[in-house]
């Protein structure tokens, strides 16, 4: 009982939000320079009025404000873009989402593992060469840009084992394109590094931390047997805050990346985010954001809920 | 602890070659089977915004337009205008009737036959003020008849000189004569459209490949929205022997180079674009590289309004002169394929008899310091100051952008002997600043609409919204306005070449810099792919492999 009462207050406050991150996204996108037709070539004056007055863009702010706020809040509908004639929000979103989503969730689940292997290992080790290695190797994958990363794959996995090695291609990695299996694997590990960086530097440091607490000393003095003292008492502590931070880190990545997108040509969501900003695409933005924003809403509940499950003393109420 | 980690890495990697040996059964076309095919991959980097041959107004959805539809006129694969869905057209009341003769074999993709209907109904929509086309403006510029009113609602649309007196007869009457009218034909705007399918799909026509029906040499017959796109040679189209290519087809859309380029590499494309970063990799491994100019031509505008600066000649000419286009070529730009620009009409725009430039020759002197030097001394001594006053230069916030802001800041700086300061804004801001006359100096470029001098040099006239820098000279909108009212070509030519010297040597109106060349790879054997400056780009309609195989 509890639990509901606290999920539909959350859900409540989720609409207020979501209110809230509409009409800042409405007046917002105004505020900035330029709109949806705004060209390099000007588009002649009678042509303009003509255009303005199909999409709407010609009424007062507050009325259109209204307009779109009915859209969106009765009637579940973001509009067509202003740049892209005919394609409906929604349809973006319901298209292009779930390849980001799919893309988003292997890397996170490649991430999450190999971060929480490696950092028990970095923590167990530490100072030893595999936990230099590995901390060398975070550092890294969190300094470097993403698209570093993900140049290096389509060279190394794809151009020079096609071009150097001469590997059939009909058998091999293709450097960018979408629509089959393989198409996964690029995209979803240059993804997975920037998880596994963060995951494992959080996890080794959470280790420790637990190392020296008060109950695993008793664990020790008590005399329990090293592998239960790690299982039991160290890594299922330490993994507790990782858990937080998961969901954030599968809302980002879900979202998809504009970068990774780019360079391997995948249809998600990051590119049209782009390209609707770059051509102040109102409806587009407006669709995005909201979908995205409540996404996350989403996200976070499921993520309080299952923390109280995981650790009682955290339990709603 | 060593050997799990190997254990570890050793199961990553087992798996990542299962995922790829079960990619292995998927269908891939290698370069190979593609040249027997007759089938060319390319690298479109967008979406197309509209496949609506009335609305599209951007290079994109040009390229598929321009493969899958066909106007009254069209190109031949030198670029000549050649009769197309039209097989006859007489010119009569001194140029200003034009009575087109549809093809009786010209068809559109599902068979049915193109009329003349179809056409009235595309030119009365691409005018209609309620359907509202960016591009409606070219029914105006082609002086077809009460087009400009229309668009402003002056006219009812039912007055657009434009009528389908049978199924094979369209007449276009026209307010004046228009030189370049037969060329016009040829374009994306005034392809035909399909009445029936429109309604059919409303809002939807011409998102998906069966809301979209053609009447040229390729079919579209798959879109991925976002991933990719594939047009097949359609066996309707009354040319169709003429057609060598079975299929031409995005098989993605990238809008990184350097992913397309990798692309290239692995055979996955046969024709790309190619940046200055990836030049010098792309001759070392010996792949073919071209270039072609894509019609841009960049300049300076100099904010001319009263009270700005630059609205002292001296100051303008000096600036003009100073600049040194090979040398921004060079250090700036490095495309091979750039070529600095002096005038204002692009070297590849045809005049009367040869281009127009050939014809109306105009060379300065540049990168003459020493000259801009002199005219800044009596600019100072004009207005009795010590110093030129500091000026900015607006500029985007692209690396290509500030890049070209900081050559030009560096030169002004030794020319000027003055504080040069840059404004980079996001790209949005740029054009509001230039559009509402806040800036000293801007870079500023323009692409042609139409195969004609005219498309650049109505840009300067007192009331063209694109004339940023202000420029006003009433001799010269009287000379472009006599070269509207004209076909006869030699005067055309001789009233534009007049007008460029009066803008540019005279007035100093401007400061061109460069006509924009692009670099691009193409496969070895890949025959006649023509590059336009407008229309479809690349044109792929008379491309074929050499030594192909003919086998069906």
């Amino acid at each position: 009982m509890r639990l509901l009462r606290f999920i539909f207050q959350r859900l409540l406050l989720a609409v207020v939000t979501l209110l809230a991150l509409f009409t800042l996204t409405f007046f917002l996108m105004r505020a900035v320079p330029g709109d949806p037709l705004m060209r390099t070539k000007e588009i002649p004056e009678e042509t303009r009025k003509n255009l303005e007055a199909r999409y709407g863009l010609d009424k007062p702010l507050h009325i259109q404000y209204v307009i779109q706020l009915k859209q969106v809040f009765l009637h579940g509908d973001f509009g067509t873009s202003f740049r892209t004639v005919g394609r409906e929000v929604n349809d973006i979103i319901r298209e292009q989402f779930p390849v980001s989503a799919s893309i988003g969730i292997i890397s996170v689940l490649i991430g999450v593992s190999i971060g929480i292997v490696l950092g028990i290992i970095a923590a167990l080790n530490r100072n030893g060469i595999i936990d230099r290695t590995a901390m060398f190797l975070c550092v890294a994958g969190i300094s470097l840009p993403s698209f570093l990363f993900a140049y290096l794959f389509q060279y190394g996995f794809a151009v020079y084992p096609l071009t150097v090695l001469k590997i059939s291609p009909e058998s091999w990695l293709r450097p960018a394109g979408w629509g089959e299996t393989r198409d996964f694997v690029m995209p979803a590990i240059s993804m997975a590094l920037g998880i596994v960086a963060s995951i494992t530097r959080m996890l080794k440091s959470q280790m420790i931390e637990v190392g020296f607490s008060e109950y695993v000393k008793t664990a020790k003095a008590k005399g329990v047997s090293l592998t239960r003292l790690i299982v039991m008492h160290q890594i299922r502590n330490a993994i507790l805050p990782i858990i937080s931070i998961i969901f954030p880190i599968l809302v980002f990545t879900m979202s998809g990346s504009l970068i990774i997108e780019n360079i391997f040509g995948i249809p998600g969501l990051g590119r049209s985010y782009m390209t609707s900003i770059q051509n102040s695409d109102y409806n587009v933005i407006m669709g995005l954001t909201v979908f995205f924003g409540g996404f996350l809403i989403v996200m976070n509940l499921v993520t309080d809920i299952l923390y109280g499950i995981i650790d009682p003393r955290i339990r709603v109420g | 602890m060593f050997n799990r980690l190997k254990t570890g890495l050793a199961a990553l990697t087992v798996a990542t070659a299962l995922l790829t040996v079960s990619a292995a059964q998927a269908q891939q076309n290698s370069q190979a089977d593609r040249r027997n095919n007759q089938e060319v991959f390319l690298n479109m980097a967008d979406e197309p915004p509209s496949m609506d041959p009335n609305k599209g107004v951007d290079a994109v959805s040009y390229f598929w337009l321009g493969h899958m539809f066909e106007g009254l006129m069209t190109t031949d694969k030198n670029g000549n205008i050649v009769p197309g869905a039209a097989s006859h057209v007489a010119v009569t009341d001194g140029g200003k009737t034009y009575t087109f003769t549809i093809r009786p074999n010209a068809k559109w993709h599902d068979g049915k036959k193109v009329t003349a209907k179809d056409f009235e109904y595309a030119f009365t929509r691409l005018a209609d003020p309620a359907f509202a086309s960016e591009y409606s403006f070219i029914a105006a510029t082609a002086q077809i008849l009460n087009a400009a009113e229309v668009i402003k609602k002056t006219k009812p649309l039912s007055e657009l000189g434009v009528k389908a007196t049978n199924d094979s007869t369209l007449v276009i009457k026209l307010a004046s004569p228009v030189a370049f009218f037969k060329s016009l034909m040829s374009f994306q705007a005034f392809f035909p459209v399909r009445k029936d399918i429109v309604e059919k799909y409303g809002d939807k026509f011409a998102t998906s490949v069966e809301s979209v029906v053609g009447n040229g040499p390729f079919k579209l017959v798959a879109w991925k929205k976002e991933s990719s796109m594939r047009m097949e040679k359609a066996s309707t189209y009354w040319n169709a022997s003429a057609i060598k290519l079975r299929a031409i087809e995005a098989p993605v859309m990238l809008k990184d180079v350097g992913a397309a380029f990798n692309n290239f590499r692995t055979g996955g494309l046969d024709i790309t674009g190619l940046d200055k970063e990836r030049l010098e990799t792309a001759q070392r491994e010996r792949l073919q590289v071209k270039t072609f100019a894509d019609g841009s031509l960049f300049y300076l505008e100099m904010n001319q309004r009263q009270g700005k600066l630059f609205s002292n000649l001296k100051l303008r000419q000096a600036l003009r002169i100073a600049i040194n286009r090979r040398e921004y070529i060079n250090k700036v730009s490095g495309v091979p394929g750039d070529k600095p620009a002096f005038g204002l009409v692009p070297d590849y725009m045809p005049g009367a008899a040869k281009t127009y430039r050939q014809e109306a020759k105009l060379d300065y002197r540049d990168g003459d310091v020493a000259g801009a030097k002199k005219l800044i001394k009596e600019y100072l001594a004009e207005t009795k100051q010590k110093k030129v006053p500091s000026f900015a230069i607006l500029a985007g916030d692209s690396t290509n952008a500030k890049k070209e802001a900081e050559y030009y800041q560096d030169l002004l700086k030794k020319v000027f002997e003055t504080d040069v300061k840059i404004d980079s804004v996001p790209f949005k801001t740029r054009l509001q600043k230039q559009r509402d006359g806040q800036f000293d100096l801007a870079s500023g470029g323009w692409g042609p609409d139409y195969l004609d001098a005219m498309t650049f040099m109505d840009l300067f006239m007192t009331t063209n919204d694109n004339n940023h820098g202000g420029y006003v000279n009433k001799a010269y909108d009287e000379l472009i306005l006599k070269a509207q009212r004209t076909d006869n070509l030699a005067e055309r030519v001789k009233l534009f070449s007049e007008a460029e010297k009066m803008l540019i040597l005279k007035d100093s109106g401007l400061v061109p810099v460069i006509q924009r060349g692009r670099a691009y790879l193409l496969a070895d054997g890949l025959l006649n792919v023509r590059r336009n400056q407008i229309g479809q780009d690349p044109d792929m309609r008379f491309a074929s492999w050499r030594g192909a195989s003919a086998k069906k």
